[in-house]
């Protein structure tokens, strides 16, 4: 056996343990979003980076421990890092959580609100199936083009969504949802009023409506 | 009447909402107590012209975080009425459940926040060390309280599943009954507490009277009401919704940000001091026995409390009621539901509704579909006059044997204003 210390916190593990087994054995969370076990441990997401103590940043969902050693698993340091590779990955990923059938159980929503990135929109915590989604039926939400996190509280209680938690930055996601807010035939001009009423002095507000803007002359 | 001379300020008032402050001054022939709301005006009549009636009552829910549900329900009537709506009989009920439960959350917390001063204690804190038993229970019965609302509306504050012209959650036959039930244990828990509240509870000011006895609640035509078309004054004076105007002198007051009221030329207040002696021939016999238990003496102002927490008893019985009767009549479910409106509809709508504080007046034109004025007077507001009148009253009081010591009044005015469970940010919206 081995003693692995993961942020002070002892535990006492078989040699050959990854890191991230020997935190979940220690009740420490650490993100991870690629690895499955006895499938694939190719550690490509980076999402799980731990430090040693020499300051090397190691993926604990492959890293193996054969002696006893020290890491640092949650820090603002790592949560950073862990930040921007999420976001990398994010920014391939074509978001449209309006017509996902995971949304309301999605890992990736789930990441980025414990990691704090933005870009997500609130329909990805919807408990809405797709084709139920308020906006088929005639009833403006602004779920779309707001930044999720809120576990979609308002849709949950029955309501719409007034973009509380602010507008989304993205700006293909931006593009996508008003092109869509237009398909179900909403005036954009009704959305911007409506969003008007949270947003009035974001300033990334500014720059929705110009996406927004784009959209409406695009059609032209 | 002996002589004296007394001035001071107060800045803060723990456990009240908001910012004001009070001043005092004066000696034996005249006193002044002056109540001033330094929180800054929040326009919200102003901000909700020229939008889209339906929005109305979301932006109007957040004049308050405490007391959300009952703007946002008068609202919501309001609005509805003007657009000429007729909600489903069903989801009116919904709307007087979501509104007792308020009540009933709001009266339980303004208890445990001036509960001290009737108990010698220095604060709710030092309270819960002294009665830790009384403190834990008041915070259980919130919390449950809180769960029962939950299942009726989704989120507390600000809930977003009643709106005009829609509900949004759907509520089951089981779950109104799961309601009834609880909420008749609640009534029956805050019944055996009120034996050892009625115990440690030490009236203030005893023998003192409020010299302006004269209040308003809402007209009760079908039990105890949390909404209705008529106000009620207690000299017997039904005044219609089209007539409030007229009848409630607003003034504009240049120490204080909010209007002060007058009905007939004299301050008079609301809350549950009000409700209970105006619906006294509605009231259960739980809630009597309460009102016997903790000794309501209506004419003393700092019994508004002992009426919140009595009230809170009668609050239970009528929804558990309510819910019951609800219970029996869906099928299966209460559906949600959204009704065709009108766009360019014109109209006008007022509505008067029970907050915990008194009486909530929501007022609105809509003009081709977009809103054109809004008016609301709050609680708060009907009841500053009154707080300084009978603040004067007390200190005369106070007085009647002699000079009285500053340090003994500046505690017992606070304690008569949060009596009153002032809302500083409602009474500036
Ligand atoms: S109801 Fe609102 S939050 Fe849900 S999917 Fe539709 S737009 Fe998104
Ligand atoms: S209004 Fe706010 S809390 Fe409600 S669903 Fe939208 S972002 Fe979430
Ligand atoms: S989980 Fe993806 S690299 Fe570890």
């Amino acid at each position: 056996m081995v003693n692995v210390k993961l942020d002070g916190v002892e535990v006492e593990v078989e040699p050959g343990t990854t890191v991230l087994e020997a935190a979940k054995k220690a009740g420490i969370e650490i993100p991870h979003l690629c690895t499955l076990k006895d499938l694939y441990n190719g550690a490509s997401c980076r999402l799980c980076l731990v430090k040693t103590t020499r300051g090397k940043l190691v993926p604990a969902c492959a890293y193996q421990v054969y002696r006893d050693e020290e890491f640092t698993v949650n820090s603002l340091e790592l949560k950073r890092i862990r930040k921007v590779n999420f976001e990398l990955l994010l920014s391939f990923h074509k978001i449209e959580c309006w017509k996902c059938e995971r949304k309301g159980d999605c890992l990736l929503a789930s990441l980025s609100q414990e990691l704090g990135v933005e870009g997500i929109p609130v329909c990805s915590q919807c408990p809405l199936p797709p084709e139920e989604c308020l906006l088929t039926k005639g009833i403006l939400c602004l779920g779309m083009i707001t930044s999720s996190g809120c576990d979609a509280e308002c849709i949950t209680s029955g309501g719409q969504c007034w973009g509380c938690r602010g507008p989304i930055t993205r700006r293909d996601v931006l593009e996508r949802a008003f092109k869509r807010y237009e398909e179900l035939g909403f005036n954009i001009d009704d959305v911007l009023f409506r969003a008007e009423i949270f947003w009035n002095s974001v300033p990334a507000f500014e720059k929705l409506k110009k996406v927004a803007a784009e959209v409406r002359g695009g059609k032209k | 009447m002996k002589s004296f001379y007394i001035e001071f300020g107060i800045e803060e008032v723990p456990a009240v909402a908001g910012r004001l402050d009070i001043y005092v001054k004066g000696d034996e022939v005249s006193v002044k107590v002056r109540f001033g709301v330094l929180q800054d005006p929040r326009f919200f009549e102003k901000f909700v012209k020229k939008r889209d009636p339906i929005e109305v009552p979301y932006m109007m829910s957040r004049i308050c975080g405490v007391c959300s549900v009952v703007h946002l329900t008068c609202s919501t009537m309001a609005i509805e009425k003007a657009m000429g709506i007729k909600p489903e009989e069903n989801s009116l009920k919904i709307r007087e459940i979501a509104k007792g439960m308020e009540i009933l959350q709001n009266n339980l917390i303004h208890v445990l926040m001036s509960i001290p001063d009737f108990t010698g204690t220095k604060n709710a804190l030092e309270f819960s060390k002294k009665y830790p038993n009384i403190f834990s229970k008041i915070m259980e019965l919130n919390t449950r309280t809180l769960d029962v609302y939950r299942r009726i509306g989704g989120r507390f504050i600000h809930t977003p599943s009643i709106g005009a012209a829609f509900h949004g959650k759907p509520i089951y036959r089981y779950e109104l009954e799961g309601i009834s039930r609880e909420l008749s244990n609640l009534s029956e828990e805050l019944h055996s507490l009120a034996y050892e509240l009625a115990e440690i509870w030490k009236p203030l000011a005893p023998g003192f009277k409020d010299p302006v006895p004269s209040y308003c609640v809402l007209q009760a035509d079908d039990g105890y009401p949390f909404f209705s078309e008529k106000l009620l004054f207690s000299d017997g004076q039904v005044v219609p919704a089209e007539k409030y105007y007229e009848t409630i002198e607003e003034l504009k007051i240049e120490y204080s940000n909010a209007h002060y009221t007058l009905y007939k030329g004299k301050p008079f207040y609301t809350g549950s001091r009000a409700r209970l002696q105006a619906y006294s021939h509605l009231l259960t016999d739980r809630t009597r026995e309460v009102i016997k238990l903790l000794k309501i003496d209506y004419d003393n102002p700092f019994e508004n409390v002992k009426a919140q927490y009595a009230e809170a008893v009668q609050v239970t019985e009528v929804l558990a009621q309510v819910a019951a009767e609800l219970a029996a009549k869906v099928k299966h479910s209460i559906k949600p539901f959204y009704l065709e409106r009108r766009k360019d509809c014109t109209g006008e709508g007022i509505a008067f509704a029970t907050a915990p504080r008194g009486t909530l007046i929501h007022h609105y034109r809509i003009r081709n579909g977009k809103m054109d004025y809004a008016n609301v007077i709050t609680p708060t507001v009907m009841n500053a006059r009154h707080v300084e009148v009978n603040g004067e009253a007390l200190i005369r009081w106070l007085a009647s044997s002699g000079q009285p010591d500053e340090e003994e009044v500046k505690p017992i005015i606070a304690a008569l204003l949060r009596a009153y469970d002032p809302c500083l940010p409602c009474a500036v919206h």
